[in-house]
């Protein structure tokens, strides 16, 4: 692991947590000053790292998701914080990894296009079915069906937890 | 799954798989959804006449 660089890590990954980071905090100026931060505890941590418990890949992911999280519950302190960072739910790390990205999107690929959308408005963005039903000019009890169809479909098309 | 589902899309924000993502970019298109960066609503913002600058009630600046 030691033979790794800084500039290499850095070069490889600073597109990767930059555009995490602005998709979360959505504002330049602290995105890049939270991006240095991530990559001075990448730099610190290095000699921890342990390619037998994650990934490389993963282990930068978690700590900048981690300083994510960090930065809202110091700064915005009384605002919710958002579904998907806040979701403590028991979910295998091992599963953070390429393939399952493109094994979900094979998945939402079969799906119905109005499955999809409201799979990806409800888990990527996070928003609440009762938006999701107006944004599309559906009843709630409509989405709240096809919400509930669009999982059983994805528990049938997605291997178990852990196992991809 | 719930759970699931919300790690692998947080996930996907960071390593941007290009098929999930177009299909992402897709339904946003369809359903209106783009987030715009706080920089870009400031921009909205200071582009159109807030209505601080007409006051509570813009009617009666016209009456002398």
């Amino acid at each position: 692991m030691n033979t790794l660089s800084a500039e290499t890590i850095y070069s490889t990954y600073s597109g990767r947590v930059m555009g995490y980071i602005m998709s979360r905090i959505r504002r330049r100026a602290e995105a890049e000053d939270l991006c240095a931060d991530v990559f001075e505890k990448v730099v610190r941590k290095l000699p921890d790292f342990d390619p037998e418990k994650a990934s490389l890949n993963t282990w930068i992911f978690t700590i900048t998701r981690n300083t994510v999280i960090d930065f809202y519950r110091r700064t915005r302190p009384q605002e919710e914080l958002d579904e998907n960072l806040s979701d403590d739910s028991e979910v295998d790390e091992s599963l953070l990894k390429e393939e399952s990205l493109s094994e979900l999107a094979q998945a939402l690929k079969r799906m119905p296009q109005q499955l999809r959308d409201i799979v990806i408005l409800r888990y990527y963005d996070g928003k609440p079915l009762t938006d999701i039903a107006k944004m599309m000019n559906l009843s709630y009890g409509a989405v709240k069906l096809r919400h509930q169809n669009a999982l059983a479909i994805l528990r049938s098309e997605l291997s178990p937890d852990g196992a991809v | 799954m719930e759970g699931r589902l919300r790690r692998l899309f947080d996930y996907q924000r960071f390593e941007k798989n290009p098929e999930l993502q177009q299909m992402i970019d897709s339904a946003h298109l369809r359903n209106e959804s783009r987030e715009l960066s706080l920089d870009e609503l400031e921009m909205v913002s200071a582009a159109g006449i807030p209505e601080s600058a007409w006051g509570k009630n813009p009617d009666k600046k016209l009456i002398k």
